[in-house]
């Protein structure tokens, strides 16, 4: 298994770093740090004194990056070191994980987020949705002492087929992990609509009832899991008020790894839609894994 | 699922669904906070009320009550504010959702619940078909004063309309709209609601001051030039304008102290919609002789384009009518598929009104299903027809709602000092239901035609399907 981890710039809060080093504890895989730095346009304006600067500044920039993220993770393995050069982050770092047979990109929150949240900036937010492989992102902040590893796997499931992807990546990082699989349902209770003429707990009804479909749903994923070799899966419905309040019902561990699936969105629809792999994000206290709708299949 | 009935049909018929099943999850939440003050209860039930009738309820009553539609506006306004008294008492004893559904299934039983839930289709379902054909009209005025564009008669008149058009397009499309809001689930926040609220009132208070600047007294009489026959025949469209006004009830469990704060909400709201539709009506009758209403399309704008000559005010009230009506059919559709919703999972209903889709988190196959219906009525089905199904539906309500006042107080004596509870005994409730059944007189013979074969469909629908699956049937037993 290999992992590329976004990194680029010595300044970049280090989640990314240390979801990297988690993940290799626990996986043991092979760890590629990348980092995507704009094109210069070296042949053809070499003689010009600014763009000479500019070209110098970003090879700082490159051996300020590897010189962090090797100080950060050389003690435990040997890691590799990639510069690519694009005009945009995203594609960039789709392009290492393809060139470099990846299994998983590791990036970290967005700069601005609050500690303790994920928020997913731009480059997060694209590849969520466009991405050929997972996608593991942390809270801002997120911090794990030599030598934890991840503590269990939950996969949040709602019987969808971008849920039952991201359970066969679930299975699969199950396989390697040993931790314990929850298959997780999430039961968040939207708010009325104003005047609320049918009563204002109408809402209740529709999460009541979502969470009855929920049992049923599980107990399909739990007979997949079987199919594909996992015995030891738990499952449980989290119900809560909203997004927010259906993850913060959870007794999470800090080191847990949640999993959800994700589906293929342009970038208007991302814009103007988003989903609900966002929302999750939003409010996730935990590490997640996003497995983007087709970038991941069973593997025997 | 299938199994037969074991119990004698007379008990099964009005078997009822324990109060505390229905609270659910909620029955061991700490009693909830009573957060919402008098005055925010107030503005929703009037956010819930205004939008719905008063745009374009002119142009069908004045000509069947003259000037005299100004008393059917108080009428109307004093029959509601006790109907909703009446709803304010069961609302804080049972405090469940599905409105006057679930009310009547915890006290009066089954068949009456099931029943209700029907008539409440009409209060909801067929409200929001008649919303969004004056919407229609409002969007025309609007495009027309902004661009000078018309859309053609054929494609914005019902196939039923005086004068047939082809499908009312506009009406469809607000539908339309509403659908994939509701399934994107979206909702109107109370801030929302709140901001409606204040956009309404600023273009009837506008619609009222320019008015009055045409007024003209001789226009108001004769007062009465259809007597009194014509007050009452006004009253089933009046009762349109004051549909929602029970919202005042349903989120009265969050008022603080609501004993005192509840009646004063509920008459505080009454009072100020009938002030507005009372100002609103006198200023439309002052500025335009008689003969001028009938059929006049998005009336308000259409008045205020012939005071004033220019098209700017029209333009701010239609601009105003068009956000607002698609508020309030918003808020009416999206009731609509939440009754469906309880009724489906009551077992009263197939059960795709109750499925979840697990992409959306919300009942898509209901909230479509009950788009198309809607859709298909405003599409053919024109305003004023519209208005007395509506007008039954919720006439029917009310007035099951008032008798389980009575029926709760008979038969569960241990809620009695729980909530809300209204004074002079039995005294609001009978004038209630005496005081709605007589306005359910002057509702047209043939729409009591519509409404016996749409109830007869409810029965034969009952005994071939709800009374088997209905939650309560032996066997049938499920989790709340």
């Amino acid at each position: 298994m290999k992992a590329v981890i976004a990194y680029r710039d010595a300044d970049d809060s280090p989640e990314a770093l240390e979801l990297a080093a988690i993940l290799r504890r626990t996986v043991g895989c092979e760890l590629v740090v990348v980092a995507v730095l704009p094109r210069t346009s070296r042949d053809t304006l070499e003689s010009r004194e600014p763009d000479a600067e500019f070209r110098a500044w970003l090879d700082q920039v490159a051996a300020d990056a590897e010189a962090a993220a090797r100080a950060f993770l050389d003690g435990e393995g040997r890691i590799e070191f990639l510069r690519v050069a694009s005009s945009s982050v995203a594609a960039g770092l789709i392009e290492a994980a393809e060139s470099c047979g990846a299994d998983v990109l590791v990036v970290g929150s967005a700069r601005d987020a609050v500690q303790g949240s994920l928020l997913a900036g731009s480059v997060a937010t694209r590849l969520l949705h466009s991405s050929p492989v997972p996608v593991l992102l942390a809270p801002r902040g997120y911090h794990a002492e030599p030598g934890q590893r991840f503590s269990s796997l939950t996969c949040a499931y709602a019987g969808t087929a971008r849920s039952r992807e991201a359970l066969a990546a679930t299975c699969d990082l199950a396989r390697r992990f040993g931790a314990p699989l929850y298959v997780a349902t999430f039961v968040p209770r939207a708010g009325t609509m104003y005047p609320p003429e049918v009563g204002l707990d109408v809402e209740e009804l529709v999460s009541a009832q979502w969470a009855e479909q929920a049992g049923g749903l599980q107990s399909e994923a739990v007979a997949l899991c079987r199919e594909h070799g996992i015995d030891d899966v738990r499952t449980f419905v989290a119900r809560g008020d909203g997004w927010a309040g259906a993850l913060h019902s959870v007794d999470w561990d800090d080191h847990d790894l949640l999993v959800i699936g994700s589906s293929r969105l342009g970038a208007v629809a991302r814009v103007f839609v988003g989903s609900t792999a966002t929302k999750i994000l939003r409010y996730t206290p935990v590490p997640v894994l996003v497995v983007p709708a087709g970038s991941y299949v069973w593997s025997e | 699922m299938d199994t037969g009935s074991g119990q004698a049909a007379s008990t099964s018929l009005l078997r009822r669904k324990s109060i505390a099943a229905m609270l659910g999850s909620r029955a061991g939440d700490t009693a909830l906070e009573r957060t919402m003050s008098m005055f925010s209860l107030m503005m929703i039930g009037v956010g819930a009320t205004i939008g719905t009738g008063i745009f374009f309820v002119m142009a069908v009553t004045v000509p069947e009550a003259g000037p005299g539609v100004l008393l059917t506006f108080l009428l109307v306004g004093l029959i509601v504010s006790l109907t909703a008294l009446c709803y304010a008492e069961v609302a804080s004893k049972i405090p469940v959702s599905g409105s006057a559904y679930a009310y009547s299934f915890a006290s009066l039983g089954e068949l009456p619940a099931y029943l209700v839930g029907w008539a409440l289709i009409l209060e909801y379902g067929v409200a929001g078909a008649a919303t969004s054909v004056g919407w229609g009209e409002y969007f025309d005025s609007f495009i027309n004063d902004a661009f000078g564009w018309e859309i053609p008669h054929a494609l914005n008149a019902g196939a039923l309309a005086d004068d047939p058009g082809i499908i009312n397009l506009p009406a469809v499309v607000l539908v339309g709209m509403c659908c994939l809001l509701l399934l994107r689930g979206a909702k109107e926040s109370a801030r929302a609601n709140a901001i409606m609220v204040m956009v309404k009132l600023g273009v009837l208070a506008m619609f009222i001051v320019i008015s009055f600047t045409a007024f003209d007294s001789a226009n108001l009489t004769p007062f009465l030039p259809y007597g009194l026959a014509g007050v009452g025949a006004a009253i089933p469209a009046i009762f349109f304008t004051y549909i929602g006004v029970d919202a005042v009830s349903t989120a009265g469990e969050e008022v603080k102290d609501p004993n005192r704060s509840l009646p004063k909400a509920i008459f505080g709201a009454v009072g100020l919609v009938t002030l507005f539709y009372f100002l609103v009506a006198v200023g439309a009758l002052g500025a335009q002789p008689l003969d001028r209403f009938e059929g006049q399309e998005a009336g308000l704008a259409a008045i205020l384009n012939d005071i004033t000559g220019i098209r700017l005010p029209a333009l701010v009230l239609a601009a105003g009518a068009v956000i607002s009506i698609f508020s309030v059919t918003l808020i009416t559709i999206y009731g609509q598929t939440r009754i469906l919703f309880a009724m489906g999972r009551d077992g009263m209903l197939p059960k795709m009104f109750k499925e979840v889709s697990p992409r959306s988190l919300s009942p898509d196959k209901n909230v479509l299903f009950t788009c198309a219906f809607i859709a298909i009525l405003a599409a053919v089905v024109p305003i004023d027809k519209l208005f007395d199904l509506v007008s039954i539906g919720t006439l029917a309500a009310f007035i099951v709602v008032s008798a389980t006042v009575i029926v709760l107080r008979r038969d569960r004596p241990e809620l009695r000092g729980k909530g809300f509870e209204l004074p002079f005994g039995p005294v609001i409730p009978v004038l209630s239901i005496l005081s709605c059944a007589w306005a359910a007189t002057n509702i047209a013979a043939v729409t009591w035609i519509a409404v016996g074969l749409w109830i007869l469909l409810a029965l034969v629908l009952y005994f071939v399907y709800a009374r088997k699956h209905s939650v309560l049937a032996p066997g049938n037993e499920v989790g709340p």
